[in-house]
């Protein structure tokens, strides 16, 4: 049995009195991989940034519930417990690379001044750290890029200086923020294929977050899909994939074009509910195609549908139908 | 650091797809999407004929890309980043002039239609952000009547009477159509920049990733609408994406662009399922 990294249960956050995400239960055990899939607005990256600590950033807070990480009780970060595990334990890769560098800093200085602040048993000479990391990371000629401007980078080069910068502290757990969406799809291959490499080779517990299946079926074992603030469906990537069980996660992978398809695709009415059109039940009732007026009335609860596949449905078990495989899974 | 580059060398010289030296595909007619034929033919809505453009005294950035796109019939446009697709757009609708080469609209050649000239509005545009590319001082209501004010000798109310149904055909109606671009949705900003390219009345419709800033969920809606109009009201499409399923599912032609040059092009299910050239493969390789 490996040992458990990272634990959230019902956790919520809110930012200004404002419950953005709601009843979060996840786990991730040392070196797993998990997808958080989720439509804009669904809470995936204040789920994210609370897990890296990095949430008073945005004004919010964790507001019920409890996180911890290897055991240690994350819930209410104070600034000390912050700065310790940051870096070390847990690290982040944000989505916009050129936004998240010092336009006037060589790359080396990013990286030596980073590997200084979290090794602080000395011993390490910054300079050969940061040459290996940019090497580990499947940047070639590593010298130059220590040279250069992140202007001088392409969006590909930049978003592994971002992973090279994310994995300074040697952390067990890589939280990954749309690291390709700015992308082209060839570059996002690549940049997927380190993030994969690494957490094999270190042993590191990878949360990979993004609007986009594909991104997530390449390169994550488990899934969590993400509505509204809620999960939804979770469960073995593949299995979620191929036998979706909440009604979100079929329209989702419906709505998905595939090459050779033919017929019309099937969207999903409406638009993502903001927080203010919340109601009381399930936030995917108004658009969800087998909703009935109980639906309306509660949160569901999520419950076990088979192996390992959790969701978050009232009527899951009377739409036993089993849905066509979508998301080239 | 293109990694598609060693691969490129290895290509013989005369394996390497040059347009204008393309077998003649076979004809399709307008309902099954696409076929090639010459500028001449006043059913085809836009042609490009060996299109070169380059800005300023820089290299090509656009090298003798032909295409086709009848009426009702659509057309893809794949490529990276910087393989100009969207310097092609430019070229399409009129707001860049080929440095050779030409691009003919309905018939008429595109560099003898004078900036204001009506002609200008058969070719219309959707663009990538649907945020940015509207008014935000404009209601979605307004932005659309103002199409058919300027473009028709419409009143204002008739305008505005118009400009309602044409909201209703792409699915916008009630209390949404009063709204300003920041109170709608990305989804419904997208209708509007759709019905506003439709109120020109165009022939074509050239959409920039029309969805790539957009919801999955939302994304269907908004390709469902393209694929509607191209049907019904005989529209026809340029689709540049770098999304390759988006491509297949609103198109039958699509050419592959690679540092400005046509690189392969064809059947889109058969070109995404059977590429032949390296560079489609490998950019079908990477898809997820």
């Amino acid at each position: 049995m490996t040992e458990t990294l990272l634990h959230a249960s019902n956790m919520a956050i809110e930012i200004d009195g404002r419950e953005l995400v709601s009843n979060i239960d996840l786990e991730v055990k040392k070196g797993a991989s998990l997808g958080i899939v989720g439509e804009t607005g669904s809470g995936k990256s204040l789920t994210c940034r609370a897990i890296a600590g990095v949430l008073a950033s945005t004004g919010g807070r964790i507001s019920r519930g409890t996180l911890t990480i290897s055991g240690e009780d994350i819930t209410v970060p104070s600034a000390h417990a912050t700065s310790k595990l940051y870096g070390r334990m847990v690290s982040l890769v944000p989505q916009n690379s050129l936004s998240a560098l010092n336009p006037l800093m060589r790359i080396g200085t990013h990286l030596t001044e980073t590997i200084k602040e979290l090794e602080t048993e000395g011993g390490i000479d910054p300079q050969h750290r940061a040459v290996e990391l940019l090497g580990r990371v499947g940047l070639r000629d590593p010298e130059t890029v220590m040279r250069q401007y992140p202007h001088q980078l392409s969006g590909g080069m930049r978003q592994r200086v971002m992973i090279a910068l994310a994995i300074a502290g040697r952390p067990e757990l890589l939280i990954a923020d749309e690291p390709t969406t700015a992308l082209d799809v060839s570059v996002q291959k690549e940049i997927l294929d380190v993030l994969r490499r690494l957490s094999d080779e270190e042993n590191m517990a990878l949360i990979l977050v993004s609007h986009d299946l594909g991104v997530v079926t390449a390169a994550t074992r488990s899934v969590a899909v993400m509505y509204a603030g809620m999960i939804v469906e979770q469960g073995p990537t593949e299995t979620v994939l191929q036998n979706p069980r909440h009604p979100y996660t079929q329209a989702l992978l419906q709505a998905r074009p595939t090459i050779g398809q033919t017929g019309r695709l099937i969207g999903i009415p409406g638009a993502p509910a903001s927080p203010e059109d919340w109601g009381t039940g399930c936030r995917f009732a108004p658009r969800c195609p087998h909703a009935q007026p109980e639906c309306e009335a509660a949160i569901p609860t999520p419950e076990p549908v088979g192996n390992q596949q959790i969701a978050a449905c009232r009527r899951v078990h009377d739409l036993m139908v089993t849905h066509p495989a979508g998301a080239g899974a | 650091m293109n990694p598609f580059e060693p691969k490129f060398n290895d290509v013989p010289k005369d394996s390497v797809v040059v347009a204008g030296e393309y077998p003649p595909m076979k004809a399709l007619t307008p309902e099954e999407g696409n076929h090639i034929s010459d500028a001449t033919v006043p059913d085809n809505a836009i042609v490009a004929t060996d299109v070169t453009f380059a800005y300023g005294s820089g290299p090509a950035v656009v090298k003798n890309v032909s295409l086709t796109v009848p009426a009702g019939g659509a057309i893809g446009i794949v490529g990276e980043s910087g393989s100009g697709k969207t310097t092609l757009a430019g070229l399409l609708i009129g707001t860049l002039t080929p440095t050779t080469g030409t691009v003919t609209v309905q018939g008429r050649p595109w560099n003898s239609v004078r900036p204001r000239d009506p002609m200008r509005r058969a070719v219309q545009m959707v663009f990538q952000n649907p945020y940015t590319a509207l008014n935000p001082r404009f209601t979605a209501l307004q932005t659309v009547a103002e199409v058919y004010q300027v473009c028709g000798s419409h009143n204002r109310a008739e305008a505005a009477d118009r400009a309602r149904d044409l909201l209703k055909l792409v699915g916008l109606s009630g209390s949404a159509v009063g709204k300003r671009p920041s109170g709608l949705s990305g989804g419904q900003c997208q209708r509007v920049g759709i019905a506003r390219a439709l109120a020109a009345n165009p022939a074509v419709i050239v959409a920039d990733e029309p969805t790539s800033a957009l919801d999955v969920s939302v994304q269907a809606q908004i390709l469902n609408l393209l694929d509607d109009l191209r049907k019904e009201q005989g529209v026809a499409l340029v689709v540049i994406s770098h999304d390759l399923n988006v491509v297949s599912y609103l198109t039958k032609t699509a050419i592959v662009m690679e540092r400005g040059e046509v690189v392969e092009q064809g059947d889109t299910d058969e070109l995404l399922q059977a590429p032949t050239h390296p560079y489609t493969q490998a950019l079908i390789a990477s898809i997820l």
